[in-house]
């Protein structure tokens, strides 16, 4: 029943914003974030699980833990810029929104620069 | 058969992983970049799985590239403190051996009560640490003194009366101590069998074990 509690969350959260919105729009702002952190908090134990399954199957595949471990971290990077950049614009700072994902951007490339020369690496090697 | 049913198996798990993880994904802009890296990944993952199957070596130093982006000390300064700390170890279990060899040796001569043994000094070998050379360090003087005690203890009766020898042809009281700090024979026959025994006892051959007397 997380789902009706999350869901109930944002309802009267967005109720809320939407009021005051009109009277006090930086105490709406605040607000949004406010709920945005409280959801992702929510479901921040259930990701463990998911997370260990990865494990177990990389481990399976006998994929190195330092490959999910980029991946991993790539997702969460993506994921922490989509959620400040979507803040930013409801705050009407779309400038700010573009500035965080294009930092995330370059983060995420900057970690997959070693898997790319890996790759790389490995193709290079199978050429006779 | 067997590596081919081997491969894919490893290829439906990594595919199930990769549905998983696209899952993920977040939506938006960020989506396609971190597919990019995902397909990368799973690239790599293929590669490694057939590199298995053909016993192909192209893959041994991809982990190693990975390794720089961990904020971590280099792989070589770990190594370096690593070996240094094994060192000092290796350095103190060898002291701690030593010591013990030491008192060892002396437990076992001390059996001998017609010499007094001060000191072993046992001598490793660098690299396993084996014994390189005991040598064994016997008091002179005490000789007297341990056999005298044990006269008085009435236990062995007259083997604590020390020899009389009487020295006629002494010149002056400065040569007087030179002789006195000799070793006598049967001292010296005594330390030879206990070193005889000690190199017995450790499976050493007898010229890795030797005495000396001092004051």
């Amino acid at each position: 029943m997380d789902i009706l509690q999350i869901s109930g969350i944002a309802l009267t959260g967005a109720v809320l914003a939407v009021v005051l919105k009109q009277k006090a729009p930086p105490m709406a702002v605040l607000l949004s974030v406010a709920v945005g952190v409280i959801i992702f908090l929510l479901v921040l134990g259930k990701i463990g699980a998911i997370v260990d399954i990865l494990r177990q199957l990389s481990e399976r595949a006998d994929i190195s833990s330092i490959y999910l471990g980029t991946l991993l971290k790539i997702i969460g990077i993506a994921y922490i810029a989509d959620f400040i950049a979507q803040i930013c614009r409801d705050a009407d700072q779309g400038a700010f929104a573009t500035k965080v994902e294009l930092a995330a951007k370059i983060m995420v490339l900057v970690l997959a620069v070693p898997i790319v020369v890996a790759v790389l690496q490995a193709l290079l090697r199978l050429v006779p | 058969m067997e590596v081919l049913r081997e491969l894919i198996q490893t290829i439906i798990v990594i595919v199930v992983l990769a549905v998983l993880v696209e899952m993920l994904l977040p939506g938006g802009d960020m989506r396609r970049y971190v597919k990019m890296v995902m397909g990368l990944l799973i690239i790599m993952a293929i590669l490694q799985a057939a590199a298995g199957v053909v016993n192909s070596q192209f893959m041994q130093d991809v982990p190693a590239v990975t390794v720089s982006d961990t904020g971590a000390p280099p792989l070589e300064d770990i190594m370096a403190v690593g070996q240094e700390l094994a060192g000092k170890d290796r350095d103190k279990a060898e002291q701690q051996f030593s010591e013990g060899l030491s008192r060892q040796v002396l437990a076992l001569v001390g059996m001998n009560p017609e010499v007094q043994a001060v000191d072993a000094q046992v001598s490793l070998d660098g690299e396993n640490s084996d014994i390189r050379e005991i040598t064994i360090i016997f008091n002179v003087e005490d000789e007297s003194g341990a056999g005298g005690q044990q006269a008085s203890n009435g236990i062995g009766g007259d083997l604590g009366v020390q020899p009389v020898v009487v020295d006629l042809d002494r010149k002056s009281p400065a040569d007087e101590q030179s002789p006195a700090k000799t070793a006598t024979t049967e001292q010296k026959k005594a330390a030879a069998e206990l070193t005889k025994m000690v190199s017995q006892f450790y499976n050493l051959k007898p010229d890795q074990v030797k005495y000396k007397f001092e004051e």
